[in-house]
Protein backbone atom coordinates (compact mmCIF):
# COMPACT_ATOMS: atom_id res chain seq x y z
CA UNK A 1 0.00 0.00 0.00
CA UNK A 2 3.07 2.58 0.36
CA UNK A 3 4.37 1.90 -2.24
CA UNK A 4 1.87 3.84 -3.71
CA UNK A 5 3.23 6.83 -3.22
CA UNK A 6 6.58 6.88 -1.53
CA UNK A 7 8.63 7.53 -4.66
CA UNK A 8 6.40 10.78 -5.23
CA UNK A 9 8.81 13.95 -4.81
CA UNK A 10 7.56 16.45 -2.22
CA UNK A 11 8.58 20.45 -2.77
CA UNK A 12 8.55 22.57 0.12
CA UNK A 13 7.83 25.79 0.37
CA UNK A 14 8.41 27.79 3.86
CA UNK A 15 9.58 31.01 4.37
CA UNK A 16 11.23 29.75 8.07
CA UNK A 17 13.74 27.58 7.07
CA UNK A 18 13.21 25.72 11.28
CA UNK A 19 9.76 25.13 9.95
CA UNK A 20 10.77 24.34 6.45
CA UNK A 21 13.30 21.46 7.80
CA UNK A 22 11.16 19.87 10.11
CA UNK A 23 8.48 19.84 8.03
CA UNK A 24 10.63 17.94 5.40
CA UNK A 25 12.20 15.52 7.88
CA UNK A 26 8.40 14.45 8.89
CA UNK A 27 7.38 14.19 5.41
CA UNK A 28 10.31 11.85 4.64
CA UNK A 29 9.37 10.03 7.81
CA UNK A 30 6.20 9.69 5.87
CA UNK A 31 7.46 8.01 3.26
CA UNK A 32 7.68 11.06 0.99
CA UNK A 33 11.27 11.88 -1.02
CA UNK A 34 12.03 15.75 -0.67
CA UNK A 35 12.03 17.14 -3.63
CA UNK A 36 13.58 20.23 -2.66
CA UNK A 37 12.92 23.16 0.40
CA UNK A 38 13.11 26.54 -0.65
CA UNK A 39 12.75 29.46 1.43
CA UNK A 40 12.16 32.37 -1.03
CA UNK A 41 10.02 32.39 -4.27
CA UNK A 42 12.57 32.45 -6.95
CA UNK A 43 14.44 28.94 -5.34
CA UNK A 44 10.52 27.60 -4.90
CA UNK A 45 9.68 28.59 -8.97
CA UNK A 46 13.58 26.85 -9.90
CA UNK A 47 12.26 23.66 -8.13
CA UNK A 48 8.22 23.03 -9.46
CA UNK A 49 9.33 21.28 -12.43
CA UNK A 50 11.13 18.81 -10.32
CA UNK A 51 8.61 17.70 -7.97
CA UNK A 52 5.47 15.63 -7.67
CA UNK A 53 3.27 17.00 -5.44
CA UNK A 54 4.12 21.16 -2.87
CA UNK A 55 3.40 22.30 0.24
CA UNK A 56 3.34 26.06 -0.29
CA UNK A 57 3.24 28.35 2.78
CA UNK A 58 1.29 31.31 1.45
CA UNK A 59 3.10 34.43 3.04
CA UNK A 60 7.05 34.15 2.54
CA UNK A 61 8.02 37.59 4.40
CA UNK A 62 7.73 40.02 1.69
CA UNK A 63 6.42 38.57 -1.06
CA UNK A 64 3.87 35.15 -1.43
CA UNK A 65 3.99 31.79 -3.14
CA UNK A 66 1.28 32.95 -5.34
CA UNK A 67 3.34 32.40 -8.61
CA UNK A 68 4.47 29.19 -7.62
CA UNK A 69 0.73 27.93 -7.06
CA UNK A 70 -0.20 29.32 -10.68
CA UNK A 71 2.99 27.60 -12.17
CA UNK A 72 2.27 24.23 -10.47
CA UNK A 73 -1.25 24.86 -11.80
CA UNK A 74 -0.30 24.48 -15.05
CA UNK A 75 1.89 22.03 -15.14
CA UNK A 76 -0.99 19.72 -13.53
CA UNK A 77 1.34 19.04 -10.15
CA UNK A 78 -1.00 19.26 -7.12
CA UNK A 79 -0.39 21.21 -3.72
CA UNK A 80 -1.26 22.14 -0.40
CA UNK A 81 -1.34 25.64 1.00
CA UNK A 82 -0.39 26.44 4.38
CA UNK A 83 -1.21 29.86 5.94
CA UNK A 84 -2.08 31.44 9.48
CA UNK A 85 -4.47 33.48 7.40
CA UNK A 86 -8.21 32.64 6.20
CA UNK A 87 -8.85 31.40 3.01
CA UNK A 88 -11.06 34.17 2.31
CA UNK A 89 -7.69 36.50 2.70
CA UNK A 90 -5.62 34.40 0.46
CA UNK A 91 -4.58 35.18 -3.50
CA UNK A 92 -6.73 33.83 -5.87
CA UNK A 93 -4.30 30.92 -6.72
CA UNK A 94 -5.21 29.29 -3.35
CA UNK A 95 -8.89 29.56 -3.37
CA UNK A 96 -9.45 25.88 -4.86
CA UNK A 97 -6.32 24.19 -2.92
CA UNK A 98 -6.88 22.40 0.04
CA UNK A 99 -5.66 24.82 2.92
CA UNK A 100 -4.16 23.57 6.59
CA UNK A 101 -3.51 26.29 9.04
CA UNK A 102 -0.42 26.65 11.05
CA UNK A 103 0.67 24.89 12.97
CA UNK A 104 0.36 22.09 10.82
CA UNK A 105 -0.93 19.05 11.81
CA UNK A 106 1.66 16.62 9.65
CA UNK A 107 -0.11 13.32 10.03
CA UNK A 108 -3.30 14.94 7.81
CA UNK A 109 -1.20 17.01 5.96
CA UNK A 110 0.64 13.34 4.80
CA UNK A 111 -2.69 11.95 4.51
CA UNK A 112 -3.77 14.93 2.33
CA UNK A 113 -1.38 14.62 -0.09
CA UNK A 114 -1.72 10.81 -0.53
CA UNK A 115 -4.98 11.29 -1.32
CA UNK A 116 -3.70 13.85 -4.27
CA UNK A 117 -1.02 11.66 -6.10
CA UNK A 118 -3.41 8.87 -5.60
CA UNK A 119 -5.90 10.62 -7.84
CA UNK A 120 -3.54 12.26 -10.01
CA UNK A 121 -2.40 8.96 -11.04
CA UNK B 1 -101.76 112.47 26.00
CA UNK B 2 -99.40 114.98 28.09
CA UNK B 3 -96.26 115.37 27.38
CA UNK B 4 -94.76 116.39 30.45
CA UNK B 5 -91.09 114.25 30.68
CA UNK B 6 -89.59 113.24 33.73
CA UNK B 7 -88.86 115.82 36.37
CA UNK B 8 -85.28 116.82 37.33
CA UNK B 9 -85.10 114.57 40.53
CA UNK B 10 -86.16 111.54 38.87
CA UNK B 11 -83.47 112.40 35.99
CA UNK B 12 -80.81 112.79 39.25
CA UNK B 13 -82.05 108.96 40.47
CA UNK B 14 -81.66 107.87 37.25
CA UNK B 15 -78.50 109.36 36.10
CA UNK B 16 -77.27 108.21 39.91
CA UNK B 17 -78.33 104.44 39.71
CA UNK B 18 -76.58 104.39 36.04
CA UNK B 19 -73.43 105.77 37.50
CA UNK B 20 -73.63 102.91 40.33
CA UNK B 21 -74.52 100.53 37.86
CA UNK B 22 -71.69 101.46 35.29
CA UNK B 23 -69.40 101.18 38.72
CA UNK B 24 -70.63 98.01 40.15
CA UNK B 25 -69.89 96.64 36.24
CA UNK B 26 -66.11 98.49 35.96
CA UNK B 27 -65.16 97.02 39.47
CA UNK B 28 -66.79 93.17 38.32
CA UNK B 29 -64.47 93.22 35.48
CA UNK B 30 -61.79 94.74 37.85
CA UNK B 31 -62.22 92.02 40.42
CA UNK B 32 -62.39 89.19 37.57
CA UNK B 33 -59.78 90.31 35.24
CA UNK B 34 -57.01 87.76 35.37
CA UNK B 35 -54.22 90.71 34.65
CA UNK B 36 -53.48 92.39 37.99
CA UNK B 37 -54.80 95.78 38.38
CA UNK B 38 -54.31 97.99 41.41
CA UNK B 39 -54.53 101.52 42.01
CA UNK B 40 -52.26 103.99 44.30
CA UNK B 41 -52.25 107.37 45.10
CA UNK B 42 -49.40 109.76 43.87
CA UNK B 43 -47.20 109.00 47.31
CA UNK B 44 -47.47 105.09 46.81
CA UNK B 45 -50.13 104.34 49.01
CA UNK B 46 -52.14 101.48 47.37
CA UNK B 47 -55.71 102.10 47.17
CA UNK B 48 -57.22 98.68 45.53
CA UNK B 49 -55.41 95.17 44.88
CA UNK B 50 -57.92 93.03 42.90
CA UNK B 51 -57.77 88.64 43.03
CA UNK B 52 -55.25 88.18 40.07
CA UNK B 53 -52.77 90.71 42.61
CA UNK B 54 -53.29 88.42 45.74
CA UNK B 55 -53.07 85.53 43.33
CA UNK B 56 -49.73 87.22 41.65
CA UNK B 57 -48.00 88.83 44.45
CA UNK B 58 -48.80 86.53 47.32
CA UNK B 59 -50.24 89.39 49.39
CA UNK B 60 -54.05 89.96 50.62
CA UNK B 61 -55.42 92.95 49.61
CA UNK B 62 -56.60 93.43 53.46
CA UNK B 63 -52.95 93.21 54.60
CA UNK B 64 -51.61 95.11 51.52
CA UNK B 65 -54.23 98.25 51.23
CA UNK B 66 -52.90 100.78 53.19
CA UNK B 67 -49.13 99.88 52.74
CA UNK B 68 -46.61 101.45 50.28
CA UNK B 69 -46.23 99.78 46.81
CA UNK B 70 -42.72 99.94 47.25
CA UNK B 71 -42.82 96.61 49.57
CA UNK B 72 -42.64 95.15 45.47
CA UNK B 73 -40.49 96.88 44.08
CA UNK B 74 -36.37 95.23 44.85
CA UNK B 75 -34.20 97.52 46.53
CA UNK B 76 -31.93 98.49 43.39
CA UNK B 77 -35.09 99.04 41.36
CA UNK B 78 -36.34 101.47 43.78
CA UNK B 79 -35.90 104.61 42.31
CA UNK B 80 -37.71 103.36 38.82
CA UNK B 81 -40.81 104.09 41.06
CA UNK B 82 -39.79 107.87 41.77
CA UNK B 83 -39.24 108.41 38.02
CA UNK B 84 -42.82 106.42 37.40
CA UNK B 85 -44.53 108.82 40.34
CA UNK B 86 -42.78 112.09 38.05
CA UNK B 87 -44.27 111.12 34.89
CA UNK B 88 -47.89 110.08 36.35
CA UNK B 89 -47.71 113.95 38.27
CA UNK B 90 -47.33 115.12 34.95
CA UNK B 91 -50.18 113.44 33.30
CA UNK B 92 -48.41 110.79 31.19
CA UNK B 93 -48.99 107.48 30.85
CA UNK B 94 -46.54 104.05 30.83
CA UNK B 95 -47.16 101.58 28.68
CA UNK B 96 -45.50 97.95 28.55
CA UNK B 97 -42.71 98.88 30.97
CA UNK B 98 -41.11 95.39 31.29
CA UNK B 99 -39.11 95.32 35.09
CA UNK B 100 -39.06 93.33 38.20
CA UNK B 101 -41.39 92.91 41.13
CA UNK B 102 -40.90 90.84 45.03
CA UNK B 103 -43.43 88.44 45.50
CA UNK B 104 -44.31 88.04 48.85
CA UNK B 105 -42.25 85.16 50.17
CA UNK B 106 -39.10 87.02 48.49
CA UNK B 107 -39.12 85.78 44.73
CA UNK B 108 -38.19 87.64 42.59
CA UNK B 109 -40.66 88.06 39.09
CA UNK B 110 -40.99 89.44 35.47
CA UNK B 111 -43.61 91.33 34.82
CA UNK B 112 -44.65 93.91 32.38
CA UNK B 113 -46.77 96.96 33.83
CA UNK B 114 -48.86 99.85 32.43
CA UNK B 115 -49.38 103.01 34.76
CA UNK B 116 -52.20 105.83 33.94
CA UNK B 117 -52.89 108.91 36.11
CA UNK B 118 -56.28 108.36 37.54
CA UNK B 119 -58.13 111.97 37.72
CA UNK B 120 -61.39 113.43 40.07
CA UNK B 121 -64.18 114.88 38.99
CA UNK B 122 -62.35 118.36 38.31
CA UNK B 123 -59.69 116.40 36.17
CA UNK B 124 -56.92 116.60 38.34
CA UNK B 125 -54.51 113.55 39.37
CA UNK B 126 -55.40 111.96 42.65
CA UNK B 127 -53.62 109.05 41.90
CA UNK B 128 -52.75 106.17 39.32
CA UNK B 129 -53.89 102.78 38.14
CA UNK B 130 -51.54 99.55 37.14
CA UNK B 131 -52.14 96.32 35.09
CA UNK B 132 -49.61 94.25 35.75
CA UNK B 133 -49.22 91.10 33.46
CA UNK B 134 -46.52 88.25 34.91
CA UNK B 135 -44.03 87.23 32.29
CA UNK B 136 -42.25 85.06 34.28
CA UNK B 137 -43.01 82.30 31.82
CA UNK B 138 -42.04 83.95 28.63
CA UNK B 139 -39.13 85.30 30.02
CA UNK B 140 -37.94 81.61 30.90
CA UNK B 141 -38.97 80.68 27.16
CA UNK B 142 -37.27 83.06 25.43
CA UNK B 143 -34.08 82.02 28.06
CA UNK B 144 -34.56 78.37 27.33
CA UNK B 145 -34.68 78.98 23.26
CA UNK B 146 -31.66 81.13 23.34
CA UNK B 147 -29.86 78.71 25.19
CA UNK B 148 -31.04 75.73 23.17
CA UNK B 149 -29.96 78.03 19.83
CA UNK B 150 -26.72 78.47 21.43
CA UNK B 151 -26.47 74.69 22.17
CA UNK B 152 -27.53 73.60 18.37
CA UNK B 153 -24.76 76.72 16.81
CA UNK B 154 -21.95 75.33 19.03
CA UNK B 155 -22.71 71.56 18.34
CA UNK B 156 -20.04 69.51 16.78
CA UNK B 157 -22.61 67.10 15.29
CA UNK B 158 -24.28 68.64 12.35
CA UNK B 159 -27.98 69.98 13.44
CA UNK B 160 -30.80 70.35 10.77
CA UNK B 161 -34.45 70.64 10.68
CA UNK B 162 -36.90 69.66 7.92
CA UNK B 163 -40.41 69.79 6.91
CA UNK B 164 -42.48 66.83 6.27
CA UNK B 165 -41.96 67.15 2.31
CA UNK B 166 -38.22 66.79 2.95
CA UNK B 167 -37.73 70.88 3.14
CA UNK B 168 -34.60 72.10 4.67
CA UNK B 169 -35.59 74.54 7.34
CA UNK B 170 -32.67 75.14 9.80
CA UNK B 171 -28.81 74.35 9.28
CA UNK B 172 -26.10 74.90 12.13
CA UNK B 173 -22.56 75.82 11.94
CA UNK B 174 -21.41 71.79 12.52
CA UNK B 175 -23.49 70.99 9.31
CA UNK B 176 -22.09 73.76 7.09
CA UNK B 177 -18.73 72.49 7.55
CA UNK B 178 -19.73 68.48 7.33
CA UNK B 179 -21.57 69.29 3.94
CA UNK B 180 -19.55 72.30 2.49
CA UNK B 181 -23.00 74.12 1.90
CA UNK B 182 -23.86 77.37 3.88
CA UNK B 183 -27.27 77.81 5.75
CA UNK B 184 -27.95 80.35 2.83
CA UNK B 185 -27.71 77.45 0.23
CA UNK B 186 -29.92 75.02 2.13
CA UNK B 187 -32.81 76.75 3.71
CA UNK B 188 -34.94 76.32 1.57
CA UNK B 189 -33.81 72.98 -0.79
CA UNK B 190 -34.61 69.74 -0.17
CA UNK B 191 -32.69 67.62 1.50
CA UNK B 192 -32.44 64.89 -0.87
CA UNK B 193 -29.25 66.68 -2.18
CA UNK B 194 -27.05 65.08 0.09
CA UNK B 195 -28.50 61.47 -0.63
CA UNK B 196 -26.40 59.62 -3.13
CA UNK B 197 -29.10 58.31 -5.82
CA UNK B 198 -28.75 54.79 -4.43
CA UNK B 199 -29.94 55.90 -1.10
CA UNK B 200 -32.69 58.01 -2.12
CA UNK B 201 -35.23 55.21 -1.00
CA UNK B 202 -33.54 55.47 2.90
CA UNK B 203 -35.51 59.23 2.91
CA UNK B 204 -39.03 57.47 1.61
CA UNK B 205 -38.34 55.14 4.56
CA UNK B 206 -37.60 57.93 7.30
CA UNK B 207 -39.66 60.11 6.11
CA UNK B 208 -43.16 57.58 6.23
CA UNK B 209 -41.69 56.59 9.98
CA UNK B 210 -41.44 60.44 11.23
CA UNK B 211 -45.21 61.00 10.00
CA UNK B 212 -45.90 57.95 11.95
CA UNK B 213 -43.96 59.82 15.24
CA UNK B 214 -40.65 57.44 15.03
CA UNK B 215 -37.74 58.27 15.50
CA UNK B 216 -34.91 56.89 13.97
CA UNK B 217 -31.57 56.41 16.24
CA UNK B 218 -28.34 56.41 15.08
CA UNK B 219 -28.90 55.50 11.36
CA UNK B 220 -25.53 54.33 9.98
CA UNK B 221 -25.12 55.57 6.12
CA UNK B 222 -23.61 57.99 3.56
CA UNK B 223 -23.91 60.90 2.84
CA UNK B 224 -22.57 63.20 0.11
CA UNK B 225 -20.14 66.66 0.63
CA UNK B 226 -20.99 69.55 -1.61
CA UNK B 227 -17.99 68.30 -3.70
CA UNK B 228 -19.56 65.18 -4.62
CA UNK B 229 -17.21 62.95 -1.82
CA UNK B 230 -19.07 60.56 0.07
CA UNK B 231 -19.29 61.17 4.09
CA UNK B 232 -19.75 58.07 6.63
CA UNK B 233 -22.13 59.11 9.40
CA UNK B 234 -24.43 58.50 11.87
CA UNK B 235 -28.20 60.21 11.40
CA UNK B 236 -30.75 60.48 14.12
CA UNK B 237 -33.74 61.81 12.75
CA UNK B 238 -36.89 62.77 15.44
CA UNK B 239 -40.24 64.46 14.81
CA UNK B 240 -40.85 68.03 15.60
CA UNK B 241 -44.29 68.73 16.88
CA UNK B 242 -46.57 71.83 17.24
CA UNK B 243 -48.67 72.81 20.46
CA UNK B 244 -51.34 70.40 19.15
CA UNK B 245 -48.76 67.51 19.14
CA UNK B 246 -48.98 67.29 15.24
CA UNK B 247 -45.91 65.76 13.45
CA UNK B 248 -44.76 69.23 11.31
CA UNK B 249 -41.10 68.43 10.51
CA UNK B 250 -37.91 66.57 12.02
CA UNK B 251 -35.00 67.37 13.44
CA UNK B 252 -31.83 65.78 12.15
CA UNK B 253 -28.56 64.90 13.91
CA UNK B 254 -25.84 64.48 11.58
CA UNK B 255 -22.26 62.72 12.94
CA UNK B 256 -19.26 62.36 10.53
CA UNK B 257 -18.23 58.76 11.40
CA UNK B 258 -15.52 58.24 8.77
CA UNK B 259 -12.52 58.34 11.59
CA UNK B 260 -14.37 55.88 13.38
CA UNK B 261 -14.74 53.61 10.37
CA UNK B 262 -10.89 53.87 9.29
CA UNK B 263 -10.24 53.06 13.20
CA UNK B 264 -12.08 50.04 12.45
CA UNK B 265 -10.63 49.32 9.43
CA UNK B 266 -7.05 49.58 10.85
CA UNK B 267 -8.19 47.63 14.10
CA UNK B 268 -9.46 44.83 11.66
CA UNK B 269 -6.27 44.79 9.89
CA UNK B 270 -4.38 45.06 12.89
CA UNK B 271 -6.21 41.53 14.05
CA UNK B 272 -5.57 40.04 10.98
CA UNK B 273 -2.03 40.53 11.31
CA UNK B 274 -1.44 39.34 15.12
CA UNK B 275 -3.61 36.46 14.59
CA UNK B 276 -1.11 35.27 11.46
CA UNK B 277 1.75 36.07 13.23
CA UNK B 278 0.72 34.27 16.25
CA UNK B 279 0.24 31.34 14.06
CA UNK B 280 3.69 31.44 12.03
CA UNK B 281 5.00 31.66 16.03
CA UNK B 282 3.07 28.37 17.15
CA UNK B 283 4.42 26.74 14.19
CA UNK B 284 8.19 27.28 14.90
CA UNK B 285 7.56 26.93 18.57
CA UNK B 286 6.30 23.50 17.38
CA UNK B 287 9.54 22.82 15.13
CA UNK B 288 11.68 23.97 17.73
CA UNK B 289 10.35 21.90 20.47
CA UNK B 290 10.03 18.92 18.23
CA UNK B 291 13.98 19.43 17.21
CA UNK B 292 15.09 20.15 20.34
CA UNK B 293 13.37 16.87 22.03
CA UNK B 294 15.31 15.44 18.95
CA UNK B 295 18.69 15.36 20.44
CA UNK B 296 19.06 13.01 22.81
CA UNK B 297 22.02 14.51 24.37
CA UNK B 298 20.27 17.89 25.30
CA UNK B 299 18.40 18.12 28.34
CA UNK B 300 15.20 18.85 26.99
CA UNK B 301 13.11 21.36 29.18
CA UNK B 302 16.40 23.65 29.93
CA UNK B 303 17.02 23.44 26.28
CA UNK B 304 13.58 24.21 24.78
CA UNK B 305 12.98 27.00 27.35
CA UNK B 306 15.89 29.24 26.75
CA UNK B 307 15.31 29.15 23.04
CA UNK B 308 11.95 30.13 23.49
CA UNK B 309 12.98 32.71 25.47
CA UNK B 310 15.38 34.05 22.65
CA UNK B 311 12.50 33.63 21.20
CA UNK B 312 10.43 35.64 23.01
CA UNK B 313 13.26 38.52 23.59
CA UNK B 314 13.56 38.80 19.30
CA UNK B 315 9.77 39.01 19.41
CA UNK B 316 10.00 42.22 21.90
CA UNK B 317 12.53 43.76 19.55
CA UNK B 318 10.22 43.31 16.84
CA UNK B 319 7.23 44.90 18.57
CA UNK B 320 9.09 47.83 19.96
CA UNK B 321 9.86 48.59 16.72
CA UNK B 322 6.55 48.32 14.82
CA UNK B 323 8.33 44.77 12.77
CA UNK B 324 10.05 47.46 11.16
CA UNK B 325 14.13 47.15 11.03
CA UNK B 326 15.80 46.03 13.83
CA UNK B 327 19.44 47.25 14.70
CA UNK B 328 22.01 44.59 14.90
CA UNK B 329 23.43 46.21 17.99
CA UNK B 330 19.95 46.42 20.01
CA UNK B 331 19.87 42.85 18.78
CA UNK B 332 23.48 41.65 20.44
CA UNK B 333 22.22 43.48 23.75
CA UNK B 334 19.00 41.58 23.52
CA UNK B 335 20.51 38.26 22.99
CA UNK B 336 23.30 39.07 25.56
CA UNK B 337 20.71 39.83 28.55
CA UNK B 338 20.55 36.11 29.80
CA UNK B 339 24.33 35.69 30.28
CA UNK B 340 24.88 39.19 31.92
CA UNK B 341 26.39 37.83 34.85
CA UNK B 342 28.64 35.63 33.48
CA UNK B 343 29.79 37.35 30.09
CA UNK B 344 28.66 40.82 29.90
CA UNK B 345 32.13 42.19 30.36
CA UNK B 346 33.93 39.50 27.97
CA UNK B 347 31.87 39.90 24.77
CA UNK B 348 32.84 42.56 22.59
CA UNK B 349 30.43 43.38 19.67
CA UNK B 350 31.65 45.89 16.82
CA UNK B 351 30.14 46.88 13.34
CA UNK B 352 28.45 49.11 12.35
CA UNK B 353 25.07 50.88 12.44
CA UNK B 354 22.84 48.31 10.14
CA UNK B 355 18.89 47.50 10.23
CA UNK B 356 18.15 43.68 9.83
CA UNK B 357 14.87 42.58 8.40
CA UNK B 358 12.18 41.30 10.94
CA UNK B 359 13.00 37.52 9.22
CA UNK B 360 16.71 38.56 9.69
CA UNK B 361 16.67 39.41 13.13
CA UNK B 362 14.77 36.43 14.03
CA UNK B 363 17.42 34.09 12.51
CA UNK B 364 20.32 35.88 13.44
CA UNK B 365 18.79 36.14 16.81
CA UNK B 366 18.42 32.51 17.42
CA UNK B 367 22.09 31.76 15.76
CA UNK B 368 23.29 34.20 18.42
CA UNK B 369 21.56 32.45 20.99
CA UNK B 370 23.14 28.91 20.40
CA UNK B 371 26.34 30.41 20.33
CA UNK B 372 26.13 32.23 23.59
CA UNK B 373 24.52 28.96 25.09
CA UNK B 374 27.48 26.90 24.01
CA UNK B 375 29.90 29.45 24.30
CA UNK B 376 28.97 28.92 28.47
CA UNK B 377 28.46 25.65 28.54
CA UNK B 378 31.26 24.32 26.60
CA UNK B 379 33.43 27.33 24.99
CA UNK B 380 34.99 30.05 25.85
CA UNK B 381 32.21 31.59 28.44
CA UNK B 382 33.12 28.31 30.73
CA UNK B 383 36.47 29.49 31.77
CA UNK B 384 37.45 32.45 33.22
CA UNK B 385 39.79 33.95 31.38
CA UNK B 386 37.90 33.01 27.60
CA UNK B 387 35.77 35.90 25.71
CA UNK B 388 34.31 35.85 22.53
CA UNK B 389 34.19 38.59 19.72
CA UNK B 390 31.39 39.21 17.48
CA UNK B 391 31.96 41.52 14.60
CA UNK B 392 29.71 42.68 11.63
CA UNK B 393 30.22 44.58 7.97
CA UNK B 394 28.59 45.31 4.89
CA UNK B 395 31.11 44.73 1.50
CA UNK B 396 29.83 44.57 -2.11
CA UNK B 397 26.96 43.59 -1.17
CA UNK B 398 27.45 40.89 1.12
CA UNK B 399 27.10 41.08 5.00
CA UNK B 400 29.82 39.06 6.90
CA UNK B 401 29.21 38.21 10.91
CA UNK B 402 31.51 36.56 12.94
CA UNK B 403 31.80 35.23 16.09
CA UNK B 404 34.79 34.45 17.25
CA UNK B 405 35.96 32.68 20.92
CA UNK B 406 39.11 33.44 22.30
CA UNK B 407 41.51 32.02 24.80
CA UNK B 408 38.35 29.15 25.84
CA UNK B 409 39.28 25.30 26.19
CA UNK B 410 40.24 23.66 23.62
CA UNK B 411 37.64 23.40 20.88
CA UNK B 412 36.48 20.49 20.03
CA UNK B 413 33.78 19.61 17.39
CA UNK B 414 30.61 17.92 19.32
CA UNK B 415 30.58 14.08 18.39
CA UNK B 416 26.62 14.50 17.73
CA UNK B 417 25.31 17.20 15.13
CA UNK B 418 22.46 18.84 17.57
CA UNK B 419 19.89 20.87 16.59
CA UNK B 420 21.89 23.98 17.50
CA UNK B 421 24.68 23.50 15.37
CA UNK B 422 22.25 22.52 12.41
CA UNK B 423 20.73 25.49 12.87
CA UNK B 424 24.23 27.93 12.83
CA UNK B 425 25.04 25.65 9.70
CA UNK B 426 21.81 24.76 7.69
CA UNK B 427 19.00 26.82 9.09
CA UNK B 428 19.68 30.05 9.86
CA UNK B 429 21.93 30.38 6.45
CA UNK B 430 19.40 29.09 4.65
CA UNK B 431 16.44 31.55 5.92
CA UNK B 432 18.75 34.21 4.35
CA UNK B 433 20.24 32.30 1.11
CA UNK B 434 23.91 32.45 3.03
CA UNK B 435 26.25 30.43 3.90
CA UNK B 436 27.29 29.34 7.89
CA UNK B 437 30.44 28.11 9.07
CA UNK B 438 31.48 26.51 11.75
CA UNK B 439 35.30 25.77 13.04
CA UNK B 440 36.54 24.86 15.96
CA UNK B 441 40.13 26.03 16.36
CA UNK B 442 42.37 25.19 19.90
CA UNK B 443 41.27 28.75 21.81
CA UNK B 444 37.57 27.69 20.78
CA UNK B 445 35.09 27.67 18.32
CA UNK B 446 33.87 30.27 15.42
CA UNK B 447 31.06 31.17 13.31
CA UNK B 448 31.51 32.77 9.83
CA UNK B 449 28.12 34.03 8.53
CA UNK B 450 27.86 35.56 4.41
CA UNK B 451 24.36 36.51 2.83
CA UNK B 452 23.42 38.87 0.47
CA UNK B 453 22.92 42.00 1.82
CA UNK B 454 19.15 42.40 0.40
CA UNK B 455 18.03 39.26 1.90
CA UNK B 456 19.68 40.54 5.52
CA UNK B 457 18.93 44.40 5.68
CA UNK B 458 15.86 46.15 5.65
CA UNK B 459 15.64 48.78 2.83
CA UNK B 460 16.92 52.24 4.42
CA UNK B 461 15.22 55.33 3.04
Amino acid sequence: VIGAWTTSRVLIVEDDAIIAYDLAEQIEAAGFLIAGIATTLTRGLELCETCDAAILDVNLGRETSAAIAEKLAELDTPYIAVSGYARADLPGAFRNAPLFGKPVQVDRLAAKLQHLLGSGN
Amino acid sequence: MSDAGPSDSDHAVALTSRIETAAALLAAIVASSSDAILSKTLDGRITSWNAATEELFGYRAVEIIGQSIRLLIPAERQAEEDAILERIAAGERVENYETVRLHKDGRRLDVLVTISPVRDANGVIVGASKIIRDISERKRAEESAALLSAIVASSFDGIVSKSLDGTVTSWNRAAEQLFGYSAQDMIGQPIRRLIPADRQFEEDDILRRIARGETVACFETVRLHRSGRPIEVSVTVSPVRDVQGTVIGASKIVRDISDRRRAEEQIRTLVAEVHHRTKNLLGLVQAIARQTAAAPAEDFLESFSARLKALAANQDLLVRNDFGGIDMADLVAAQLAPFADVAAARIEANGPPVRLTPTAAQQIGMALHELMTNAAKYGALSSAAGRAVIDWQCEEEVFAMNWTEYDGPDGRRPARTGFGTRLLTTLVPASMGGTGVLEFAPGGPSWRFRSPVRNVLAQTL
